[in-house]
């Protein structure tokens, strides 16, 4: 009986060193990246970047955005930074004046849980009420990013957002691709680029000409959406809603952008988002 | 809350009367309880801006283990929850559940266990899973464990399964596997010489889908050790390498390094002095089941300190918490008892001890990546021969220990500390320091404790501590004193107060009283508190968490059978 064992311990000894590492020499992926361009709306993703100004590992995030943007482009990955979180890391001082928080930030990352930055939510993907699947490090955001972008579009969007005066009018039209049996909610808000304004960066120094980007300003619906259909929903539906809000003149128009998600309200999964500029 | 407290005690007392282990189906059921709770008061003093005040108000935290055993069985579950986490431990910790269970049997030579497990390689440097409580750390296996001792002085273990990860498992898959030969079983004519001689080695891979649009990620990484433990008389030797393959990952930055270290220690212990010598190095030897983990989650390996913990409250606010990244440091020890009934040791003997640690950067030289022109995603050159030049930590520390006579004794400490908090406080990188040294927030601080035990009567004690620690930086110098009145078995009354009277900041001159009464009976333990708490570091073996500060009344209840 006694000779089973060592038999067995060399058996998985030499399983394990067979199989179970692998030693690259070549880190990069060669060939590039497909960015074909189709006339076919593909799923793209939201990237929800928990950050804040004094966050000195915050900017590590949001560079990590703007290089899955110039990969993937500006319409397949959508970075929205929501400056929320310990007050130590978002509140102003003397150093940081400029007040990025908005109350609807704060309740995102109060409901979804979380409160230490840089953190993020790709695409809402995996969220539980007592799990924390839905939240990753920006390290991770590439490979998430890839798998949402390659995952099954299951409603298409058509956003115009124009300005007239000081009326913000954002027309949606939402059409299923697949069959679905919940009910389908929506959520538009508009974020800002080219904000220059002091941000601590990851060497412990201040930069006062920081350039903050897809900075959080407002939601045009409300912050946990309107329902745009009802379940069931079929391919041959065709969903529209309309919303307004009136401009904050403050913000600058060529800077921003109007984004809109449509999501799953029963577990929060953002099934497609697009961001559009302002006309 | 008079009425509160009285029936915790009522219900304290009434779980004594019944705290036994139980008889159940011819096996013994054992288990234990213990619930934390804390009612949070809003203290603008030492939190302006409310920041660290709960929306809850209050927030309670327990668990609860079963173990059954019979004959070569066992099984046993815990059962925790968290309505909320309470501040300070891991916001992972979200919900209820049943977060451990397994089932476990030893037949023909063979320990099997199917379900939740711990369990360590060596000293952990290539594999170890364990919880710790008080940190709110627990990387707890789930899967099949096999240990074996198939011939004399072997010892074989497998492991495979996922480790925790809060209420879910780790994405990556573990496997592993360990010999151990202890030659003396082996030998016995090493046993009559006296001498005790154990090898060992490890070998342990993780698995991790990849799926990075711009890396090729290795799905498998795999991690070896060595070790080896020595002992003639007063003399031990321990020594331990492990070497672990290219490991991409959120702590090292994604470079493609290959990561080693080594431990060793030397001891003597004979006729009241005892010697200790430690020294480590350790490269990029973060290893996780989750290549995009942070702060204490889903941690394979254990990479022991070479530094002491301080237990007295001063001094533990500038704790030392191992770099996984790159440290290298020493540690030197000793400590000799004075005999008793002569001059310098007095009537009962004097305990003389005396410990310096010191830990640092290891050398490296970094690539800047416009000059990676392979491609290889290095990250840095390091000369394991050559010293780094970033002082991370270091602790003197003296103490002397002595009975004065029947009815008191005393223990007086001095320590003088280093401690780069840009290091062990912000997290920054050694890169990153380099590049602006100048950059750096440093703390120096000399610490003195005197604790006396007072035996007033019989079964009532008085322990009191003062503690001053004298600084310029963070914080600025705290004075703490401390008195605990005990009767035996039952009650304990403790008051202390840290003053802060050296802080920079004129507003944050701060007092930081605390009042605790403790009511023992048999195996139950009921604690009540009131007071304030500073934001401090909380740290167990190198692994440490930040304690926000809070102002409130806290009470654990704690029983077993």
């Amino acid at each position: 009986m006694k000779k089973i064992f060592p038999i067995a311990f060399v058996t998985a000894l030499i399983a394990l060193l067979t199989v179970s590492c692998d030693v690259i020499d070549q880190p990069f992926k060669g060939g590039t990246i497909d960015t074909t361009t189709t006339t076919q709306q593909l799923r793209n993703v939201l990237i929800e970047d928990f950050t804040g100004h004094r966050c000195k590992n915050c900017p590590k995030a949001s560079k990590k955005i703007e290089e899955l943007v110039t990969a993937f482009g500006s319409d397949r990955i959508i970075g929205l930074a929501i400056h929320a979180g310990p007050g130590n890391f978002t509140n102003t001082t003397a150093d940081y004046p400029t007040d990025f928080t908005t109350n609807e930030g704060k309740q995102i990352q109060n409901f979804f849980g979380t409160n230490f930055l840089p953190v993020g939510m790709v695409n809402r993907e995996n969220w539980t009420a007592s799990g924390n699947a839905h939240w990753s490090g920006y390290s991770n955001w590439p490979t998430l990013s890839a798998e949402a972008m390659d995952s099954t579009l299951r409603v298409a969007l058509n956003v115009k957002a124009t300005l007239n005066g000081t009326t913000l009018t954002v027309t949606t039209e939402a059409l299923p691709q697949v069959s679905l049996l919940h009910d389908l909610k929506y959520v538009v808000l508009v974020k800002e680029s080219g904000i220059i304004s002091p941000q601590l960066l990851p060497d412990d120094t201040r930069d006062p000409d920081y350039v903050h980007n897809n900075v959080l300003r407002a939601f045009v619906t409300d912050l946990w959406g309107e329902t745009l259909g009802t379940s069931p929903l079929v391919t041959s539906d065709v969903l529209n809603d309309t919303q307004t809000m009136t401009w904050n003149n403050d913000w600058v128009k060529d800077n921003s952008a109007v984004v809109v998600y449509a999501f799953n309200p029963e577990n929060y999964r953002i099934l497609q988002v697009v961001e559009v500029a302002i006309d | 809350m008079t009425k509160l407290s009285l029936s915790l005690l009522a219900l304290l007392v009434a779980t004594s009367l019944v705290a036994q282990s139980q008889e159940t189906f011819g096996g013994q059921l054992h288990g234990n309880f213990q619930l934390d709770g804390q009612l949070y008061l809003r203290d603008e003093g030492i939190d302006p801006s409310g920041e660290f005040y709960p929306d809850e108000r209050f927030l309670g935290q327990g668990y609860a283990n079963f173990v059954y055993t019979q004959g070569n069985f066992s099984g046993g579950l815990r059962y925790e929850n968290y309505q909320n986490v309470m501040l300070g431990f891991p916001e992972g910790y979200r919900g209820e559940g049943i977060t451990y269970r397994y089932l476990q049997f030893k037949q023909d030579n063979l320990d099997i266990t199917v379900g939740s497990f711990y369990e360590q390689f060596g000293s952990g440097m290539v594999f170890r899973s364990y919880e710790e409580r008080g940190l709110g750390y627990d990387n707890a296996m789930d899967g099949v464990r096999v240990k074996a001792n198939p011939a004399k002085g072997l010892y074989l273990k497998g492991v495979l399964g996922r480790q925790r990860f809060y209420f879910e498992k780790s994405p990556g898959i573990v496997r592993g596997i360990d010999a151990e030969y202890n030659l003396t079983e082996f030998m016995p004519t090493l046993d009559s010489l006296g001498y005790r001689w154990t090898i060992g080695a490890s070998y342990l891979s993780k698995y991790q889908r990849g799926n990075d649009p711009f890396l090729v990620l290795p799905e498998n990484v795999a991690t070896a050790g060595v070790r080896t433990q020595f002992t003639k008389g007063p003399w031990a030797l321990q020594a331990e390498y492990a070497y672990k393959a290219n490991d991409p990952s959120a702590d090292n930055g994604y470079i493609y390094k290959d990561g080693n270290g080594f431990i060793v220690n030397l001891t003597y212990s004979k006729n009241g002095l005892g010697l200790i010598a430690g020294a480590k190095r350790i490269d990029n030897m973060s290893f996780r089941s989750d290549r995009n983990g942070s702060t204490i989650d889903m941690l394979i390996n254990y990479l022991s300190p070479t530094t002491q913990v301080h237990t007295y409250a001063l001094p533990a606010l500038y704790q030392y918490a191992t770099q996984i990244n790159g440290e290298e440091g020493i540690q030197l020890e000793a400590n000799y008892k004075i005999k008793r009934k002569t001059k310098l040791g007095g009537k009962y003997g004097t305990l003389i001890s005396a410990n310096y640690s010191v830990v640092q950067s290891i050398h490296k030289s970094f690539v800047d990546p416009s000059n990676d022109t392979l491609r290889v995603l290095q990250g840095y050159n390091s000369d394991v021969f050559e010293r780094g030049d970033i002082p991370y930590f270091h602790d003197f520390n003296v103490k002397v220990s002595r009975k004065v006579n029947k009815r008191f004794k005393y223990t007086a400490s001095y320590l003088n500390l280093f401690y780069n908090r840009s290091v062990l406080e912000d997290g920054l990188g050694d890169e990153a320091i380099q590049n602006n040294p100048e950059n750096q927030k440093l703390l120096s601080a000399d610490v003195f404790v005197f604790e006396g035990l007072y035996k007033l009567k019989s079964k009532h004690y008085l322990r009191s501590e003062v503690q001053h620690l004298g600084t310029k930086d963070d914080r600025g110098s705290m004075a703490m004193m401390l008195l605990e009145y005990s009767i035996a078995p039952h009650w304990f009354f403790s008051v202390q107060d840290i003053y802060n009277y050296g802080n920079p900041d004129v507003d944050q001159r701060l007092h930081y009283p605390l009042a605790s009464v403790i009511y023992t009976a048999g195996t139950s333990r009921f604690q009540m508190s009131y007071g304030r708490q500073q934001r401090g570091i909380f740290c167990v073996g190198g692994v440490c968490r930040v304690v926000p500060p809070s102002n409130g009344v806290s009470f654990s209840l704690t029983t077993s059978f």
